[in-house]
């Protein structure tokens, strides 16, 4: 059977045996009134906060996600660059000329030093500065402000040691070293305190070296500080490739030796040798004296960063008969036989008088005895024979009064006047070089052209490129130039400047067992109030080795040699010095038996 | 005051017959004592917990270790960087050469040290002699040699 239980609800119905009271009844009525008024209030007020709250969470979660997601990742996280490391700069060989070593940085939070003056007098001298300079970067309110970059890790060490707490940091950055000093710093340039190409190849290639900087993101702290081990990579860095020159590191040490050793004996004001491969136009050494320190490169004045081999104009003198004599015959204007009566001057339009150097006076000339005697007079009137419009198209060919192309910065064109204002006697002495000017490079792509059988060299510096594991990524091929003058003129013309030096004035540029193709070039200095100064001269040596397999076309020049300054005196022996150790270096073997041995 | 009169509610219960109750009566099974469910309820619930605390701090421990293996490696290049620096500036051709000169009185060579050794063509060119069997020879390069071999003609 089962048990049967009324529900009755407390306070609803008296319970049984008890009278129930009206008026309590009421009471408890208007009781449970205001009990269903209150819980309706409590309900429609909690359901208004619930809305609100959704409200909010819809405002939150929906509306304004985008931003709020942006913020936080803004506060909770970090991004930073990693910087890729430089490519290295090497020669032709793989011996490196340019790398990178880290250094370390020195910085201050100004915010956090108590006493500035105090600070800087520390610091100041563990890093060599003054302390105003110190204090004068220390502005109040800054978080950072570099004091030292790329320190030296002893001057990082006496920085350490003071123990100057929160106020001082220390940063490890990449820092440009080039571990041969003086060693090519005009070809190599340099790189400045943010490892971005000033200068030479590390401006030229910069593309190529500086690499692509990553980004990483890391979580920061409740102090905003990087958790580093949350840090991960959203871009990788990608190091900048390997650039290999042309530049043989050996032969640079030996134009570098001798020149120096030549500029000291002469007291020339500077001094240039540049070598290159007549074949492909690749350049071998560039030797610049006086040099600087890419480390230290800050510590000379602008002016010696320029490359004068490149940048440097002047009036190239007797060097400049072979592109006379490859005009000429080129042209047809003169038979290689033919006889010139050249006495021992020539009155020309104007009434300029032109004269052999040094009092010297020759009868009959051919071409050939012009080049090997390096007579004005005979170029002269051989540049009267082929005319102002033959003559400059031909300079113009060999490349003159435009930039060679050269892969290094900061080139200049030169001086080529057009054929209107070749008035006076213009034609006559830029038959010998005066008249037009040339940078050291056009004279000695000239040179390599004429060796290379008329073909235009293009001279370059970059050899290949590679990627950081040492994989060619790049090989420039040699740009084939346009047909100066024809072979044959080309060899005739060679053969001429053998002569001159076996038998003229290039003697001292001779090298026993090869045969030396060269002319001597001794140029006046033109004034800057015009004309020429009278005591300040020009010598230099254009030379193809060996002649009969051209391997190596070097120029040379000294500017303002003191005492003897005759190119055939001061320019035809460093030739010789450097062209003979270059040829064993490359392991050119003689040409001919060697004199002891004939 | 009128009141509702509460209302009789009739519970229907379903009862054994007389069958079932005659039916044997199976033992229950014995019922885990409270502590037991409630230990093996907490360490089920707890053992996930432990888990996930756990792989998080292998994979922050991993992460510590990658970092300082990174280090490593940045600290280790910077060496590699900071020698070969070193093993350039040791090799730079003047300071070999003031090296030779200075300090083992060593001298450049002059021209009459040189010799040039010319190779003849009887040097230059070594005479392959020529091998017999050239099939046999190709298809034993084939299996046995390398494809240079294989490809080389017999003179």
């Amino acid at each position: 059977m089962t048990r049967r239980r009324s529900r009755r609800p407390p306070g609803r119905t008296p319970p049984p045996g008890r009278r129930a009271f009206p008026r309590a009844a009421e009471a408890e009525a208007e009781h449970q009134r205001v009990i269903r008024q209150r819980a309706t209030a409590l309900f429609i007020l909690l359901a208004l906060a619930l809305a609100g709250l959704g409200a909010r969470l819809v405002s939150l979660h929906v509306v304004q996600a985008g931003a709020l997601e942006r913020m936080a990742a803004r506060q909770q996280t970090g991004e930073f660059l990693i910087e890729p490391r430089r490519g290295r700069l090497l020669d032709r060989w793989g011996r490196s000329l340019a790398v990178n070593v880290d250094a370390e940085s020195i910085y201050a939070v100004p915010s956090r030093i108590a006493d500035r003056r105090a600070f800087a007098r520390a610091v100041a001298p563990a890093m060599g500065l003054r302390a105003d300079d110190v204090l004068s970067r220390l502005v109040p309110d800054r978080h950072f402000v570099w004091l030292a970059r790329k320190v030296e890790p002893q001057t990082a060490a006496a920085v350490r040691r003071l123990g100057l707490g929160e106020g001082i940091g220390f940063l490890t950055e990449p820092r440009r070293q080039y571990p041969n000093g003086t060693l090519a710093a005009h070809v190599l340039g340099f790189a400045g305190i943010d490892n971005q190409g000033l200068a030479g190849a590390e401006l030229a290639f910069d593309h190529y070296l500086r690499g692509r900087a990553g980004l990483a993101r890391v979580e920061r702290d409740a102090m905003g500080r990087p958790r580093l081990e949350t840090r991960t990579i959203v871009r990788p860095p990608v190091d900048g490739a390997d650039v290999v020159l042309t530049i043989d590191q050996v032969l640079q040490h030996i134009a570098e030796r001798e020149l120096d050793a030549t500029l000291a004996t002469t007291r020339a004001a500077w001094g240039a040798i540049a070598m290159l491969d007549p074949e492909n136009g690749e350049v071998l050494a560039l030797a610049v004296a006086p040099r600087f320190d890419p480390n230290a490169y800050e510590r000379v004045p602008p002016e010696r960063w320029n490359n004068p081999v490149l940048a440097h104009t002047y009036e190239p003198g007797s060097t400049f008969k072979v592109v006379l004599a490859a005009a000429a015959l080129d042209a047809g204007a003169v038979d290689a036989r033919e006889v010139f009566r050249t006495g021992g001057s020539l009155r020309v339009a104007g009434g300029y008088v032109i004269r052999e150097a040094r009092g010297r006076r020759f009868e009959r000339q051919t071409l050939a005895d012009v080049i090997r005697n390096s007579s004005n007079v005979g170029a002269a009137m051989i540049a009267t024979r082929l005319g102002v419009r033959r003559y400059h198209d031909a300079i113009r060919r060999f490349g003159f009064g435009a930039p060679t192309g050269i892969d290094l910065p900061g080139e200049a064109s030169g001086l080529v006047p057009p054929p209107e204002q070749w008035r006076g006697a213009v034609l006559q002495t830029a038959g010998f070089g005066q008249g037009v000017s040339a940078t050291p490079l056009q004279v000695l792509v000239a040179g390599a052209t004429l060796a290379r059988d008329g073909l235009l060299v293009r001279p370059r510096v970059l050899r290949a490129v590679r990627d950081p594991d040492g994989r060619a990524i790049e090989v420039p091929a040699p740009a084939a130039g346009p047909q100066v003058v024809a072979p044959q003129t080309a060899r005739r013309v060679l053969a001429m400047m053998v002569e001159a030096v076996a038998h003229g004035g290039g003697t001292q540029a001779a090298i026993d067992g090869y045969p030396v193709a060269g002319k001597t070039g001794t140029a006046q200095k033109p004034s800057p109030a015009g004309g020429y100064l009278p005591d300040s001269y020009v010598a230099s040596f254009l030379g193809i080795v060996p002649a009969d397999r051209p391997r190596l076309a070097v120029l040379v020049l000294l500017d303002d040699p003191r005492g003897e300054y005759f190119g055939s005196v001061v320019a035809a022996p460093l030739f010789r010095a450097v062209a003979s150790q270059a040829l064993w270096h490359l392991r050119v073997a003689p040409s001919q038996a060697p004199t002891a041995a004939r | 005051m009128i009141a509702p009169r509460p209302r009789a509610r009739f519970y229907p219960v379903w009862l054994p017959d007389g069958a079932a109750r005659r039916q044997p009566v199976v033992r229950r099974r014995p019922r885990l004592h409270p502590m037991v469910g409630a230990t093996v309820m907490a360490v089920l619930l707890t053992l996930p917990a432990v888990l996930y605390v756990s792989v998080r701090a292998y994979s922050a421990e991993a992460g510590y270790t990658i970092l300082r293996l990174q280090h490593d490696l940045a600290r280790l290049r910077a060496e590699h960087a900071r020698l070969s620096l070193q093993v350039a500036a040791l090799k730079a051709p003047q300071r070999i050469e003031r090296y030779a000169t200075k300090e083992l009185g060593m001298a450049p060579p002059r021209q009459s040290q040189l010799a040039t050794i010319t190779v003849g063509p009887s040097i230059a060119r070594v005479e392959v002699p020529a091998g017999g069997g050239g099939v046999f020879r190709t298809v034993v390069g084939w299996f046995g040699g390398g494809e240079a071999e294989a490809r080389e003609r017999p003179r």
